[in-house]
């Protein structure tokens, strides 16, 4: 067995590290322990914190990948010629889990596939969804049958077209929108957050300059440029084949929350700006600038911490919309590759159906159903956290 | 007052140059027209004939900037030259290029599409194509193409070859007598503004300041008529989801601040993150199921022109003005609640005003400001529509029509939209700021 680290597989760990980091710094901090409780005090933030865990939990589960050793029929370890290991195709920690719980895995174009069924079944059924003619052979009368399915009472969201499992589309779909989520806040932190407080600190020049930057990135309509840009990453990308398509993909998927990254970071950065503005002319800031502190010495140690619970706020209630954007942009088939799971995916894939009769309508509710728990538990822990850091709302 | 109003026009313009600039470097430098013709034509086997070809019929062939390696092709036949032709063009620099120095090999690789394009670089100003006598036309045209790929051709002059003719009929511009070739070629010569103007970045990039569009890249539809006759169909939703929405917001989100801390408020803000966390497909679908197809009171799609459209647009409209709820109430509840804590508030409840009068006379007013702020910069960007509304409700709106663009890969259409898109918005941040001018006395009694 060797391990197979793909590039948002780094970036999210990256960033759950980043995280854990910040939860250690914070929890040593008196003003931090008393915003946790202040969160803590509303209950039903915990219903929250455990979708968002359950979810983030998924997706680290997905990003671990790894290629078992090929084994022969009698138990031996496959070799080549020249006496190298033949690995089987690269699959996640979940995919193994998940086969385990369908007793048993096929491999398709380079992805674990579990369609094992013919085609559509509605969750949790017995037999197909649509029913077979079958000709009497002795009387020679037609009559509709229903076809047992090969896991019946297994498929706990019902089946797709090709035959596919819901519930496992709707899992590995959370890792897409967790990365997505995710990845493209770790790459416009660091520009909203140095553009922002450099324009505010500074002023002048500096900040002309840079809310030009910002005015004209924000005056393009985002969706717009977010498809041009893919369409273009996707011309570049069509010259290339790569051997393993999972890495193309990857890449792909990476590209997307670079671009929606590098788009995205324009309203934290004006809202950065503004409050830095603020914190520059108070009190404190005039006494450490009079004592003789430099000016990365103050933007470090008095104007980062001031600010930190805007980039909090904004970076949990951002997550959400990030999400609905891949799900829009999946679903008008320009977001994450065919061989990437996605909600939006599983949507496009499902609306041509519901104008069959009678209906398919189980894989359009379940990623919906999906999406929505998400966006809502990081709606509501956002607003919790607001609630909690923002000093104007505690007065009122 | 007006200073400042044309202060806020001035300091827009370069934001509108920024962003031609910007898309246009987007487009053309790291997208290149050979990207898109090789993505539009379908990926790889291709025949560098189609590419020069639809590069020319899109004036995708011109140079970038400036337009300085003007090359003109002249189709020779043998026994015109050469001795003719190089007294004649005395003074240019001319490259003989014969078709038969292409080998049968070559050709066939050429033919299977397995070589993308020739890497040889042309120098001359003046590229003389020798067309031997014999030599079929089918085999003449791969050849050629191969060098006109390269070549950027303005004008392909036949001195008397029948074949030249057959090969290109877009771009031979006449048959001229070798007598008369120096006076052609000079004529043709580009010199002056036509440096300039005989560009990419003129044809397709300012020629958008005057809403010159253009052919779009697949279908070659008229970009700039589709935007006129399907912006009325995009108006019909957005404005009065937009009056409606806006309507709707502010009266419920003032009614909420009315009653701030009751259970009321608690569980309206409540239901506006639930809406918030709902996407819009999920709007859609519902509706489009529960409405249209189990009560069936509206149509599930269509549209119809004149006072017929009523019954089509009701769905949509419903959905947008619902959609926008969620966040709307939220926004428009903070801002009123920033108003109703401060002292003049206080003031006028302590004269004995009662709470409405405090409310829509006080407090909105003061709050027109940053109401003002978010609203009127959607105001002109509702002509583009909806992409997701238009394409679920089948309506010939420019929603729709940027969708098919998107969906059909199309950078010309997508390109027009993201300028027209980004000029909206601008005018949009002018207007808010020509209607501070109505409601902030510090600006207008400037």
């Amino acid at each position: 067995m060797q391990f197979a680290v793909l590039t948002t597989d780094i970036f999210l760990l990256l960033f759950i590290i980043f995280i854990g980091a910040f939860v250690i710094y914070a929890s040593r901090k008196t003003y931090y322990r008393e915003v946790g409780r202040r969160i803590m005090n509303n209950k039903t933030v915990l219903l929250s914190l455990g979708v968002i865990t359950l979810y983030t939990g998924l997706a680290i589960l997905d990003s671990i990948h790894f290629q078992p050793a090929k084994v022969t029929a009698n138990g031996d370890v496959l070799t080549d010629a020249e006496g190298t290991v033949v690995y089987e195709e690269i699959r996640s920690v979940l995919d193994t889990l998940m086969a385990a719980m369908y007793g048993g895995v096929r491999i398709e174009n380079q992805r674990i596939v579990t369609n094992f069924e013919v085609s559509y079944s509605k969750p949790l059924a017995r037999s197909a969804f649509d029913k077979k003619i079958i000709t009497d052979p002795e009387s020679g009368r037609t009559r509709l049958e229903s076809q047992p399915l090969v896991a019946p009472r297994k498929h706990w969201l019902g089946t797709d077209k090709a035959g596919g499992d819901i519930f496992y589309q709707i899992v590995k779909g959370v890792r897409t929108a967790i990365i997505v989520g995710l990845v493209t806040t770790l790459i416009a932190l660091p520009f909203a957050i140095i553009l922002g407080i450099l324009a505010g600190y500074f002023g002048g020049r500096i900040d002309d300059f840079i809310q030009f930057i910002y005015t004209t990135i924000s005056s393009i309509p985002s969706i717009l440029l977010i498809v041009s840009l893919i369409m273009i990453i996707d011309s570049k990308l069509k010259a290339i084949s790569v051997e393993r398509i999972i890495w193309r993909d990857d890449v792909r998927v990476f590209g997307i929350c670079c671009i929606l990254g590098l788009l995205g970071w324009a309203h934290l950065c004006r809202l950065l700006r503004a409050e830095t503005l603020k914190i520059r002319e108070l009190d404190y800031v005039q006494a450490a600038r009079s004592l003789g502190a430099g000016h990365l010495s103050i933007i470090l140690h008095h104007i980062l911490p001031n600010v930190t619970h805007i980039i909090l706020i904004s970076f949990i209630l951002n997550f959400s919309g990030l999400v609905m954007v891949e799900v829009i942009l999946s679903y008008i088939n320009i977001g994450v590759p065919s061989t990437v799971a996605s909600w939006g995916r599983i949507i496009d894939g499902a609306r041509a159906e519901l104008g069959r009769d009678p209906m398919v309508t189980w894989p359009v509710w379940s990623s919906f159903m999906a999406m929505f728990l998400l966006v809502l538990a990081f709606n509501h822990f956002g607003d919790v956290v607001r609630d909690a850091l923002d000093p104007r709302l505690r007065k009122s | 007052m007006w200073t400042y109003i044309i202060r806020r026009i001035l300091y827009a313009i370069p934001i509108l140059v920024c962003v031609n600039v910007f898309t246009f470097a987007l487009f053309f430098f790291v997208n290149t027209p050979d990207d898109v013709a090789y993505f539009v034509l379908g990926d790889r086997h291709v025949k560098p004939v189609a590419v020069y070809r639809w590069k020319h019929e899109h004036q995708y062939h011109l140079p970038r900037l400036l337009n300085l390696e003007d090359r003109i092709v002249v189709f020779a036949a043998a026994d015109a030259l050469p001795n003719v032709v190089t007294d004649q063009l005395d003074g240019y620099s001319v490259e003989f290029i014969s078709l038969q120095a292409v080998g049968d090999e070559r050709r066939a690789e050429i033919n299977q599409g397995r070589i993308r394009s020739r890497t040889r670089t042309i120098k001359g100003n003046v590229i003389v194509v020798v067309i031997p006598d014999g030599i079929s036309a089918e085999t003449a045209k791969f050849m050629a193409s191969e060098i006109l790929v390269k070549a950027v051709p303005f004008l392909v002059v036949d001195t008397g070859s029948d074949n030249a003719r057959e090969i290109f009929p877009d771009a031979v511009i006449g048959v001229i007598h070798a007598d008369g070739l120096r006076e052609a070629v000079d004529r043709e010569q580009v010199g002056g503004l036509r440096v300039v103007t005989e560009t990419l970045f003129f044809k397709k990039s300012v020629q958008l300041f005057w809403f010159s569009f253009g052919k779009s890249d697949r279908e070659n539809v008229d970009i700039g008529y589709q935007i006129k006759s399907r912006m009325g169909a995009s108006l019909m939703i957005t404005v009065p989801a937009f009056f409606l929405g806006l309507a709707l917001n502010i009266v419920i989100s003032m009614i909420v601040a009315f009653c701030r801390g009751s259970y009321i408020d608690r569980g309206v803000l409540i239901v506006c993150i639930a809406l918030m966390s709902i996407v819009l497909l999920f709007y859609i679908f519902s509706s489009q199921l529960l409405f249209g197809k189990w009560l069936k009171l509206f149509p599930i799609s269509g549209y119809q022109p004149g006072f017929d459209a009523v019954r089509f647009i009701l769905l949509p409209v419903i959905i947008s003005v619902f959609a926008g709820v969620g966040p709307g109430v939220r926004f428009y509840r903070t801002v009123f609640l920033e108003e109703v804590n401060r002292d003049y508030i206080r003031t006028a409840r302590a004269k004995g005003l009662g709470e409405p009068v405090v409310l829509f006379k006080h407090a909105l007013k003061n709050s027109m400001l940053p109401i003002l702020t978010n609203a009127v910069v959607v105001i002109p960007t509702l002509f583009i529509g909806s992409l997701l509304l238009e394409s679920f409700f089948a309506i010939p709106g420019l929603g729709g029509f940027t969708l098919e663009g998107i969906q059909a890969q199309d950078f010309r259409i997508v390109g027009s939209m993201v300028y027209l898109g980004s000029f909206l918005y601008i005018v949009g941040l002018i207007l808010t700021d020509i209607s501070y001018t109505l409601f902030d006395p510090r600006i207008r009694l400037e």
